[in-house]
């Protein structure tokens, strides 16, 4: 046992270092892309670039379990001697962020082009595509889908039917800043310690969010679209309706893509981020499970209704892009409080 | 709490009293402000959390006191059936057990006492594996025959505070060491606690990480609960720093016929765990579906990332293993100083931290000009997880040390050289010398292959493990990919273990040979 277990060691090393420089090796020419997308739908996304153009990716995903660190605070870290070359969000504040600490590379090209003004940064750090939207899901077995009856439950005293995930991270984060930006500070604070107060359920994201409400242990809460196509796609007896905020506006959360500064494959970086901005991986997004919502004009016969229909209110959509001033007092005040 | 506050009401009034004349102070107050906060929410989780931990770690101890007496007293048949069981309920990965209650807790989350208290049961199940393991192999301090003579001197019976010390003492070094292991295990569990939305200090430490945190800022906010896990493992250490133990463990005298009580709750409490942690979120995953598996086997990332995931494991155990052999050997012997008690209680406080604040660390340390180099090879990955393995190995080489019979191997090892008793002899030894070693490494194997936050943070870009992916796929609730993706990754370790027992009667002569001509 002695001498076995260092041997063991030994072969294990080995073969840990052999898979790795056969890796490595094989992979040198490629572009290391850091996806916070689901990897059951960005791989396959990743997997047609690849074929079309014959570049190589190694992908990094984002995991639920370590949201909190995640991809951008890898990005943060990772500053000053880059491995990644394209960073794909599923979000829009974390690239801000990364822009702010000059993690980004500007890139205006074709893809850039074709999307809204409202869901791209001017200078060209990042641009958005392929939404979600912030949406009320709604169990139809315990409450009517309607925005009034929604009024009356949060006008009502107890809020333990309502699950809302928690707001540290992903897009409910998004919806804090938004309501911070519509309400501002004092109003935000005083609303969420209401909710507290009145036992609003916070679960542990917004999956978990759906499940209790299609799982009826609550009747309404907030979630993204893709969620709620989740629990339908499940034949659960939910039905959605889009957070609106008291302007009117809804909230539309979309995928954003940015070159890293520093990167030593800018040329192959560019070709990546005009695919996943192109018309294409838009209906390939809009027509996947979580049914994304196209930002940039896309041929209507190639989208599904059920997308459409989400498309209108994807057009009413707040604009974001204030948000990043509020984010880190936001998210400083919800870790205190939460 | 108060002397947090009083110390941050205080540096308030000064602030006040100074007008704040200088901007960069008013920072570095900011900070301090925020520290005092982040600080004490998680000395407040840690200490809402800590009842449930010791009631988890009583429970799970005089349960597992139970089942292994039993699996010591039982026929052959009925120990492996026990045994196969408890296995079935350690190598379900937290994630399986998380999907399948977690729904279960929505309705228990306006009742959180209740929800704790379910969380509780559900981790009390899952650590029984462990709680016997370590009940079986270390043994009693003082035999039946040996009570049986204290209760005849009067000294037993006196009080009932007498009984309790006396109980304390010497129930033994297994006891204590389950009591201990267990409440670890329950003190630093993560991912149960966040699918079940419990205030737990882990699942507090991690939402505080959320948007970022300085990697000291983040090494700072464990220092209570390293605090209280390092006090315990030293008292421990300390108390039984000269105890002579029995070489013989006196248990399997217990007669079954005469303690049907023992029988029964052993069936049913293994049972019971098999039904809520194995076979009822196996069910759930397979409610979706077989069709998920030709979806996992075609695309080739899934036996490369579980391979990949299982040697990593294997290597980064094994070293966990051999250096606390060699530190355990070093320092244990000869009885514990001060110094070597500190030195052991260095190597053990990175692991005390938990997975993500090593995590965060080693990708600090790994961002440093000189080892940059080094940031995207394996080397970062397997030292995270050495260093987490690290106490639970010591811990448990120590719990388990002075349990081989140096005599009974002897004649064992002597035997290995006859034909005729060649295969017997390989059995007695296995059972003898390599099965609490056996045992060490899978205690510590199976949390490593299952762990997130340091696969996540530190895999090479072209190395990644399957755990990652596994949480990754979770985002869209539990699709037919997977429940075949965790069935698969559950399925790979548990055949390498089956295999490594039945290779045992091979491997175990070739060890001792090679022992024996050191």
């Amino acid at each position: 046992m002695k001498k076995i277990v260092p041997v063991l060691i030994t072969v294990l090393a080995v073969i840990i270092a052999v898979a790795y420089f056969a890796m490595s090796s094989r992979a040198q020419d490629s572009l290391v892309v850091y996806c916070a997308h689901d990897s059951v739908f960005a791989a396959d996304i990743l997997a047609k670039f690849e074929k079309k153009t014959g570049i190589k990716i190694v992908p990094m995903y984002d995991t639920e379990a370590t949201k909190s660190l995640g991809l951008v605070e890898m990005l943060k870290a990772e500053k000053k001697s880059p491995r990644c070359d394209v960073f794909w969000n599923n979000e829009l504040l974390g690239i801000m962020e990364l822009k702010k600490e000059g993690v980004l590379e500007a890139y205006k090209g074709e893809g850039y082009d074709r999307i809204p003004a409202k869901f791209k940064d001017p200078e060209g750090c990042w641009a958005g595509f392929a939404s979600r939207l912030r949406v009320y899901i709604i169990n139809t077995d315990k409450m009517k889908p309607d925005e009034k009856e929604i009024k009356n439950r949060f006008a009502a005293g107890d809020l333990s039917r309502v699950s809302i995930a928690k707001p540290l991270y992903g897009t409910t984060l998004t919806h804090y800043c938004c309501l911070w930006s519509e309400y501002g500070e004092v109003k935000l604070k005083r609303m969420h310690d209401d909710w507290i107060a009145r036992k609003i359920m916070i679960v542990n994201g917004n999956a978990a969010s759906k499940d209790a409400v299609s799982g009826g242990s609550c009747d309404f809460g907030w979630t993204d679209t893709d969620d709620y196509f989740e629990a339908k796609d499940d034949k659960k007896p939910v039905a959605v309706l889009p957070v609106r905020l008291d302007s009117g506006k809804t909230i539309c959360i979309p995928n954003t893509v940015a070159v890293i500064k520093g990167t030593q494959k800018l040329e192959k970086a560019k070709k990546l981020v005009d695919y996943l901005l192109s018309e294409e991986c838009e209906v390939v997004l809009a027509n996947s499970k979580s049914r994304q919502i196209p930002l940039g004009p896309v041929d209507e016969k190639k989208i599904p209704e059920e997308v459409w229909e989400l498309k209108k209110w994807a057009d009413e959509g707040i604009s974001l892009s204030e948000l990043s001033d509020i984010y880190p007092k936001c998210i400083q005040w919800l870790k205190e409080k939460l | 709490m108060k002397v947090a506050s009083a110390l941050f009401s205080a540096k308030h009034a000064s602030q006040k009293k100074s007008g704040n004349k200088l901007p960069h102070s008013k920072v570095r107050q900011g900070l301090t402000k925020r520290e005092y906060k982040l600080t004490n929410k998680i000395i407040f989780d840690c200490l809402g959390i800590l009842p449930y931990c010791i009631l988890v770690s009583f429970l799970v101890t005089i349960a597992g006191r139970h089942v292994s007496r039993f699996m010591h007293a039982c026929e052959i048949r009925g120990k492996i059936i026990v045994f196969c069981m408890l296995l079935g309920i350690y190598f379900v990965p937290a994630i399986a057990v998380g999907c399948c209650w977690s729904k279960v807790s929505y309705d228990l989350l306006r009742h959180p006492p209740l929800n704790n208290i379910f969380y509780s049961l559900l981790i009390s199940m899952k650590l029984l594996p462990v709680s016997v393991m370590v009940l079986y192999f270390v043994p009693q301090t003082i035999s039946e025959q040996g009570k049986f003579c204290m209760e005849l001197t009067g000294e037993y019976s006196k009080s009932s505070f007498s009984r309790i010390l006396f109980a304390i003492r010497n129930t033994g070094r297994g006891f204590n060491a389950s009591l201990l292991v267990v409440f670890l295990l329950a003190f630093s569990e993560f991912d149960i606690a966040s699918f079940l939305s419990v205030k737990h200090w882990t699942v507090s430490l991690f939402d505080l990480n959320a948007g970022g945190l300085p990697v000291i800022e983040s090494v700072k906010l464990c220092i209570f609960p390293v605090f209280i896990e390092l006090t315990l493992i030293l008292v421990f250490l300390f108390f039984y720093r000269n105890e002579k133990w029995l070489k013989k463990n006196e248990a399997s005298e217990l007669d079954l016929k005469k303690r049907p009580v023992e029988n029964y709750f052993s069936w049913i409490i293994s049972f019971t765990g098999l039904i809520m942690l194995m076979m009822l979120p196996l069910l759930a995953l397979l409610r979706n579906g077989t069709g998920g598996f030709s979806l996992v086997l075609d695309g080739n990332w899934f036996i490369k990332e579980t391979m990949t995931g299982i040697i990593f494991a294997l290597t980064s155990s094994l070293l966990a293993f051999y250096v606390s052999g060699i530190v355990f050997h070093r320092f244990a012997h000869g009885g514990m100083t001060l110094q070597k008690i500190f030195a052991i209680s260095t190597l053990m406080l990175p692991g005390l931290m938990g997975t993500l604040p090593i995590a965060l660390v080693m990708l600090f340390l790994f961002q440093m000009p000189g080892l940059v180099l080094l940031r995207d090879t394996p080397l970062p990955l397997l030292a995270a997880m050495t260093l987490f393995q690290l106490p639970y190995a010591l811990f448990l080489r120590y719990a388990f040390s002075s349990i081989v019979q140096e005599e009974s191997v002897f004649i064992a090892e002597s035997a290995l050289h006859s034909e005729v008793s060649r295969k017997g002899a390989a059995e007695i030894l296995w059972r003898l010398k390599y099965a609490v070693k056996f045992c060490i490494f899978f205690i510590i194997f199976i949390p490593t292959y299952f762990d997130i936050s340091i696969s996540a943070v530190l895999s090479p870009p072209t190395m990644p493990t399957v755990f990652p992916r596994l949480y990754n796929l979770l985002h869209y609730g539990q699709n037919e990919k997977l429940s075949a993706t965790i069935l698969l990754s559950v399925i790979m370790p548990v055949a390498i273990f089956l295999i490594l027992i039945a290779c045992s009667r091979i491997i175990v002569p070739i060890l001792a040979t090679e022992e024996k001509n050191c």
